[in-house]
């Protein structure tokens, strides 16, 4: 590839690429494992230190939520209702910004989750921004578009694919 | 190999990976045949089987997804686990992935189980698909499952 760039930064801009797309795979893991886990104490700081602190998570069925405090509501509202979840979170498309402290990337989830003691599938896209403080990545905006949430026994094919999910 | 090379090795996995999730994005989004073929090669082959037939060039591959839609009104090709190895010397590349595509055909739920065995050409800098072959393992509907019905009939 011609490339202007030395390799230095070339190399750069991979381990970013490597870097943006373990923190996705961690937010991933850590939201599961918080769920899932029997005493649950989640979200944790340690999950919530993933992102900014002016970070903004929001998709097309729960709204907007801005500021790392509105965000541990929000998530506190999920772990009230969700005693499994698996993020299977792939297919990462990610941009690196010029300047090198910005981020923007494309993923695809599909996640199984026991909402309310029922099993749903749930099947979205993510189109999310990060940025680069003190050498470490952080989530800046979660943008989660929900193609399908669907009780495992209906599919996704009936009429009414996303029930309203509350907060 | 130098330095130069290894970094020239990851950037071309890198820009692999991406050509195939933006097919499938593409694929995602409707179907746009002048879109999807854009990732091909003039003399690409699009390699269905039995199931989806054979079609060359990139005009015949426009004309196959432009006429998708009809029968698959939503999906989600979810590419997964890939192997990709690059030819840098010749401007070559094959690749495997695994596919696992929730879709709605003819209105009813239908769950996908494909693999794809590619192969890609560096033209001009930009990395193209030459070849996608398609291994269908099952395309069954989701009511039915497939042990009952692995191949969705027509």
């Amino acid at each position: 590839m011609p490339s202007e760039r030395t390799v230095e930064q070339r190399l750069q801009r991979l381990e970013d690429i490597a870097a943006v797309r373990q923190l996705k795979h961690t937010y991933a893991k850590l939201m599961d494992a918080g769920l899932c886990h029997e005493n649950k104490a989640w979200p944790d700081d340690r999950f919530l230190a993933l992102f900014a602190d002016d970070a903004i998570w929001e998709s097309n069925v729960h709204g907007r939520h801005e500021g790392r405090e509105a965000l541990r509501a929000l998530f506190a509202g999920w772990a009230a209702r969700i005693t499994f979840a698996k993020h299977h979170t792939i297919a990462p498309s990610i941009d690196i910004a010029p300047s090198g402290a910005e981020a923007s990337g494309h993923w695809y989830t599909w996640e199984t989750i026991t909402a309310d003691g029922q099993p749903i599938w749930l099947a979205a896209t993510y189109n999310d921004d990060f940025v680069k403080r003190d050498r470490r990545w952080l989530i800046k905006h979660v943008r989660s578009n929900i193609q399908f949430r669907s009780p495992y026994h209906q599919g996704w094919a009936a009429e009414a694919p996303l029930p309203q999910m509350g907060a | 190999m130098d330095l130069e090379e290894r970094v020239q090795r990851l950037e071309a996995i890198e820009a692999i990976r991406r050509l195939k999730i933006a097919y499938a994005r593409v694929a995602d989004d409707g179907y746009d045949g002048d879109r999807i073929s854009a990732f091909f090669t003039e003399d690409a082959v699009w390699d269905g089987g039995e199931s989806f037939g054979v079609h060359r060039g990139r005009a015949a591959i426009k004309a196959l997804f432009d006429g998708i839609p009809e029968q698959i009104s939503f999906a989600l090709h979810y590419m997964v686990g890939h192997t990709i190895d690059v030819d840098l010397a010749a401007g070559s590349a094959t690749g495997h992935w695994y596919l696992w595509a929730p879709m709605t055909i003819n209105n009813a739920a239908t769950l996908g189980a494909i693999t794809y065995d590619d192969e890609y050409r560096n033209i001009a800098g930009a990395w193209l698909a030459s070849r996608m072959q398609v291994n269908i393992h099952f395309i069954t509907p989701y009511e039915d499952g497939w042990v009952k019905t692995p191949m969705l009939p027509g």
